[in-house]
């Protein structure tokens, strides 16, 4: 009982210690806590799916009634802004500077091939350099124009033959339902992916550099000839920093509340319960990257080449389901991944703690590896 | 810069590294995407209709599963993209020649991937009732379908490929991080150390002294930026359209340009965590809302106007157009205008932030 008590002092001290070292140093606290902040503003608004006006160059050979009116209906839409041309080759220069991105061709004939109802041809030049914009720019074309055709096919139809006109003709008809986020919102998807991107930056990139600095100053040599064990140390190092890192996520769960309108389905404390495991997992990740660096420049590259494969394999903004095996296996492996799952389950499937209990469970799992790890590091050194 | 031959390394795995995960990994094509199918009808124009939707889409086999739930458990507790159910009726409907609705499940949670398969599917199956199924009548038909196409070219990436416009722009990436975090970042570790002040002992002007320190910086990142685009040519086959020789022109001036920039930015700190720490304050941006991941095109005002002040939207874009698209210089002049703006300004402000400091 007695030894308990005096490791809860030593650690009690060792906190206070660390909390002392964090105020020295306001500036870089500020900063690494200003970042959250920047980058959950920014992307919440610059990933966004939604069309706003892109600006869509026609050639209109056809200088007709319809031409003018299927301009119409595609300014109509809102997805569009129509930018007329005169001659072909303008497209390359605008596509070049990028002032837009798809270009439509109206045959001459349009007017006359509704009339008499041939296969009206419309050619769609596209800047595939961004494929999603390429797709959906082709996507949305096709269903205006279509929805395009029929009404002026309806309008030409005499009115008595109008109800002749068969109601349902056979065929496979796709009716589409969106679970989990009905309207597909984008920021809805991204600022849940954000919370874990925003836990592991922090996590990682405070402790790799404190420590590093710490050992340039040579005040880690002094923490470790006195008779604290290195997991105390280990304890007492992170758990300030997560303190931090914790109000930085409370504090992005509540912009993205107030200020997106995007909560979570499912229960919040659930949530804030479960971060620390995956804060403390980035904290001994910046632990062990500081303990095998040289240099501050050294940790800094370390945990950029870590961080790196760890955004673009865990789901936060590329696909892992779209990915072949080896990636998706190697992303399994990532406890980001596994964050993420619980974070997006959370926020916008609602799910609770049975459904989540095997994610946690791993991310528990990876907690172990990485702190035993982290420690043996940090022992092996002194 | 010699000396430290493991930071020198480090940087150079960057390029292999994205060469690996944006040429290999990254795709936004669902063809390896697992899917469920819940067939209630189990006739034979249900099956006929699923191995279209397999063919036709160049889809994996999808898995079968036996009841509703089971559907919402794939999407809900197995993070799946999307579900198929095939109604009772639904041989009997097609039958009669009446539309038979199939239901297509979208996990929301995935957006943009599981929309991309649920348009796969959907077309597909509307493809399917075109080509596969018996017409009873040819005149009513051609007087319901939408007698519209589209005809479509896919321009400077005919493959409709993730990895054209993300390779090609991932230079910026890696530079705006050399240039930003490395050579500011070890300016000020120099001033830490006392060596940058015995520099001003030689008769050479601030001004110079910072250009000369560059330098290295510069070498290195041309370096990373060549084993970038060797790579992408040699994999993926991504030449360079445009002139190499305009491309590096392009390089210099935004590798000048960020790296003024850094340093002017790295006056406020007064050590190298600090230094970093606002190095990553900018890179983000830089990163993010410069057209290197996301496309700039639907940016709201605030965003696009904010990132026209960052010096990577402007090489993000030249890098784009002359790799992909063989622009010249009349495309990529205005970019070039900027980014030696750019230079000039933050130059001028690096020299005037750093004086006061040494008197």
């Amino acid at each position: 009982m007695n030894s308990l008590q005096n490791k809860l002092n030593r650690l009690r001290t060792l906190l206070w210690r660390e909390f002392v070292e964090l105020r020295r140093d306001r500036f870089t606290l500020t900063i690494l806590v200003l970042i959250p902040v920047l980058q959950i503003t920014l992307l919440a608004y610059a990933i966004t799916t939604d069309f706003d006006h892109l600006p869509l160059c026609v050639l209109d050979r056809a200088h007709t009634r319809e031409s003018r009116q299927l301009l119409d209906h595609i300014a109509a839409t809102g997805y569009f802004t129509v930018v007329p041309l005169q001659d072909l080759s303008e497209t390359s220069p605008l596509f070049g500077r990028e002032q837009c991105r798809a270009a439509l061709l109206i045959p001459a004939d349009l007017g006359e091939l509704i009339a008499n109802r041939k296969e009206v041809r419309l050619g769609l030049l596209l800047d595939a350099s961004d494929t999603t914009l390429a797709t959906s720019t082709e996507g949305f074309l096709t269903a205006i124009t279509q929805a395009f055709y029929a009404q002026t096919r309806l309008e030409r139809t005499p009115l008595t033959d109008r109800n002749l006109q068969p109601e349902e003709r056979g065929g496979v008809a796709p009716v589409r339902r969106v679970l989990f986020n009905p309207t597909l919102s984008g920021t809805a998807y991204t600022l849940p992916g954000l919370l874990g991107m925003i836990c592991l930056f922090l996590t990682v990139l405070i402790t790799a550099l404190t420590l590093v600095r710490e050992r340039d100053a040579g005040t880690l040599e002094q923490l470790l000839v006195t008779p604290v064990t290195s997991t105390e140390v280990v304890l007492g190092k992170i758990l300030p920093f997560g303190v931090v890192a914790m109000g930085a996520v409370v504090f992005c769960v509540l912009v993205g509340w107030l200020i997106f309108g995007v909560r979570p389905a499912g229960s919040v404390f659930l949530l804030f319960a479960i971060t620390p495991i995956f804060l403390l997992i980035g904290l001994s990740q910046g632990l062990l990257i500081s303990s095998l660096a040289h240099s501050a420049m050294d940790a800094l590259e370390r945990s950029v080449l870590t961080m790196v494969p760890q955004m673009m394999l865990s789901d936060f903004l590329f696909p892992l389901a779209l990915m072949a095996l080896p990636f998706r296996i190697i992303g399994e492996a990532i406890p980001l991944t596994h964050y993420l799952r619980i974070t997006r389950g959370i926020y916008l499937k609602g799910q609770n703690f049975s459904e989540l209990q095997s994610e946690i469970a791993i991310l528990c799992l990876f907690l172990v590896l990485f702190v035993t790890g982290a420690a043996r590091t940090i022992k092996k050194q002194a | 810069m010699r000396h430290d031959r493991g930071l020198l390394a480090a940087i150079l795995i960057q390029p292999i590294l994205y060469l690996v995960l944006f040429g290999l990994a990254i795709t936004n094509e669902v063809n390896n995407a697992a899917w469920v199918v819940y067939d209630q009808s189990r006739t034979e124009l249900s099956r006929q209709l699923i191995t279209e939707l397999t063919s036709l889409t160049a889809l994996q086999e999808p898995q079968f599963v036996f009841s509703e739930q089971e559907v919402i458990d794939f999407l809900r507790r197995r993070d799946g993209l999307a579900g198929v159910i095939i109604p009772w009726n639904f041989a009997d409907r097609l039958g009669r020649g009446q539309a038979a609705p199939i239901q297509i499940l979208l996990n929301g949670a995935k957006t943009s991937s599981a929309l991309r398969l649920g348009n796969y599917v959907s077309q597909a199956a509307t493809a399917f009732s075109l080509t596969s199924l018996p017409t009873r009548d040819r005149e009513e038909q051609q007087f319901t379908t939408p007698r519209v196409s589209i005809e479509k070219r896919y321009w400077y990436n005919p493959g409709l490929q993730d990895r054209f416009g993300l390779l090609s722009t991932m230079p910026a990436n890696m530079l705006t991080q050399i240039c930003l975090m490395i050579a500011a970042v070890s300016l000020v570790a120099e001033r830490e150390r006392g060596t940058f002040e015995q520099l001003l002992a030689t008769p050479l002007s601030l001004a110079e002294i910072m250009v000369g320190k560059m330098i290295p910086y510069v070498g290195v990142g041309l370096l990373a930026m060549s084993m970038m685009m060797i790579g992408s040519y040699f994999f993926y086959g991504i030449a360079v359209k445009g002139s190499l020789l305009l491309l590096l022109l392009v390089a210099l001036i935004f590798m000048f340009a960020t790296m003024a920039f850094g340093i002017f930015f790295s006056a406020w700190a007064q050590n190298v965590q600090q230094a970093i720490s606002l190095g990553f304050f900018i890179m983000f941006p830089s990163v993010i809302i410069t057209g290197i991941l996301v496309p700039t095109d639907n940016y709201p005002l605030v965003i696009d106007a904010l990132s026209r002040c960052l010096p990577a939207r402007y090489f993000a874009h030249a890098l784009r157009a002359i790799t992909l698209k063989g622009a010249g210089f009349a495309e990529v002049g205005t970019d070039l205008l900027f980014l030696s703006g750019f230079f000039v300004f933050s130059l001028i402000a690096a020299v005037r932030v750093t004086k006061p400091k040494l008197g």
